[in-house]
């Protein structure tokens, strides 16, 4: 049963992200062939255009593919077609897994759309040598890989902290939404205030790391702090993520007032 | 036999009670109509049967189970709005029941949409709401259900469609299963309802068998309800 409702649930999240994934490729194309004519002033004019462009693309197909998320969760869950989802004969906990599968599963698949028009837009020469440089040197790789993985969870928690806060500000009878959006704000800010602090208590006992937070012009950062940063980042976002995940499929399974 | 049983069912919206304490068994191969006005409690009382609202006390068994997947594997349901996925064509939605529920017979729902002319390829956004309606009164009575909810499903319908509804629900609904119908149209149901409930206020105000109600009172069902909420009668 999980597997159908993933599939329903992802083709649904995915179904408009297809026509943003496209407009994104085209962009990066158009970018990718302006680039092999700049020198001039209007080659260089179109293509610093069309990279703004392109650029932007990249932050909106993310953006929307964690909004289509969210919205399915609303849609399917608490609204009209809830009718039909809370009927089936599935668990609670089952159509909440379903909806989290599928979100991680459409950032994931955003994330590769956007790395993939990156390289096709911007790949040249210089981005490879660049690459090698850093796939050259294992601390470097490890920085790069580091911070993928970094931005995927906070993707990965964003999605779960707009989950959660659904389902907490669906438990009211009134303002529904806007108890949603203020709790998720707040648990998302809250996140970035939280890890900050633990950062500067790292610090406390790291003096690489305690310098960041002074005047950093004269501290050479090393490669260690780098890894404690995003380590520590990686493990903050984890453990938020799967707290959040578990908090809020027990409340949900607890049951629903749909609207 | 209880097919389905509330017990001291209560549901409190914003310090208001919208249900209290309801006690209600539904016994098998009856067609029950859940008659009150507007507001009564009727769908609130429904929502909560179909776990879409969390009661705030009470409970509600199904074949002596808590309501969960067990029951919801055993009771069709017509909400009384369109629940469906717009952007899905007729032929996925068929194919979605047929995916989850195990008693669906997608050649029954085939044959329905058959007599309605309805071309399994079109878009549900493309249909109209009255439209989307039959369709969902085909895809909830081509289940092989032991309970069958139907919320206002004569709600807003010209006469015509009003026949075409009761004719689908009498003529598909599985032998030995029962039928919930909620409706404040009571004239139009009465002749194929076994059993009564009055809703009024959240409370059940009166329930029995409509036959011995009608004898009892010497007049039919939708007097006796006209009767007791002093609604005057609109012609």
């Amino acid at each position: 049963m999980l597997r159908k409702l993933i599939k329903y649930d992802f083709s649904w999240m995915n179904r408009n992200m297809v026509i943003i994934f496209t407009i994104t490729a085209i962009l990066s194309i158009f970018t990718r062939i302006a680039s092999n004519y700049t020198g001039s002033i209007m080659g260089d004019l179109i293509f610093g255009i069309l990279r703004g462009f392109t650029i932007a693309a990249f932050a909106n197909t993310v953006i929307n593919s964690v909004i289509r998320i969210w919205e399915r969760f609303r849609q399917s869950l608490y609204k009209d077609e809830s009718y039909l989802i809370h009927t089936l004969p599935v668990s609670k906990k089952k159509l909440y897994d379903s909806k989290t599968i599928s979100g991680i599963g459409t950032i994931l698949l955003s994330l590769v759309v956007v790395i993939t028009c990156f390289f096709i837009a911007f790949w040249d020469n210089d981005i490879y040598e660049y690459f090698r440089a850093i796939f050259k040197d294992g601390d470097m790789t490890f920085i790069l890989l580091g911070i993928l993985v970094t931005a995927i969870l906070e993707a990965v928690y964003a999605v779960n902290v707009g989950i959660f806060s659904l389902v907490v500000g669906y438990r009211s009878n009134n303002a529904r939404i806007v108890r949603s959006v203020i709790l998720g704000i707040f648990l998302y800010f809250a996140l970035q205030i939280l890890l900050l602090g633990i950062i500067y208590a790292i610090g406390m006992f790291n003096d690489s790391i305690k310098a960041m937070f002074g005047d950093t012009s004269n501290v050479v950062i090393e490669f260690s702090t780098y890894r404690t940063l995003i380590i520590t980042a990686d493990i903050i976002y984890l453990i938020f993520t799967i707290g959040l995940y578990f908090v809020g499929k027990r409340l949900f399974a607890n049951g629903v007032n749909v609207d | 036999m209880i097919l389905l049983e509330c017990k001291h069912l209560t549901k409190i919206f914003d310090r208001k009670t919208v249900l209290d304490d309801i006690n209600l068994k539904i016994e098998p191969g009856k067609i029950y109509g859940l008659l009150g006005k507007n507001g009564a409690g009727k769908t609130t009382l429904i929502k909560l049967i179909n776990d879409l609202l969390t009661p705030d006390g009470g409970e509600i068994k199904f074949k002596k189970r808590p309501i969960g997947v067990y029951s919801k594997a055993h009771i069709s349901y017509l909400p009384e709005r369109t629940y469906l996925d717009k952007n899905m064509y007729i032929n996925q939605a068929i194919k979605m029941f047929d995916e989850f529920y195990k008693d669906f017979d997608s050649e029954r729902a085939y044959r329905l949409l058959e007599d309605l002319d309805l071309d399994v390829d079109s878009k549900i956004s493309k249909m109209s709401k009255g439209m989307q309606e039959k369709l969902q009164l085909i895809l909830v009575m081509s289940r092989d259900a032991d309970l069958y909810i139907l919320d206002e499903p004569l709600g807003g319908v010209d006469p015509a469609t009003r026949d075409y509804i009761l004719d689908t629900i009498l003529s598909n609904f599985k032998e030995g299963s029962s039928v919930i119908i909620s409706t404040h149209l009571i004239a139009d149901i009465e002749r194929i309802l076994d059993e009564v409930v009055f809703i009024d206020k959240g409370k059940i105000a009166l329930s029995g068998n409509a036959d011995k109600l009608r004898n009892k009172e010497k007049a039919s069902i939708d007097a006796i309800f006209r009767r007791m909420f002093h609604a005057k009668k609109v012609n």
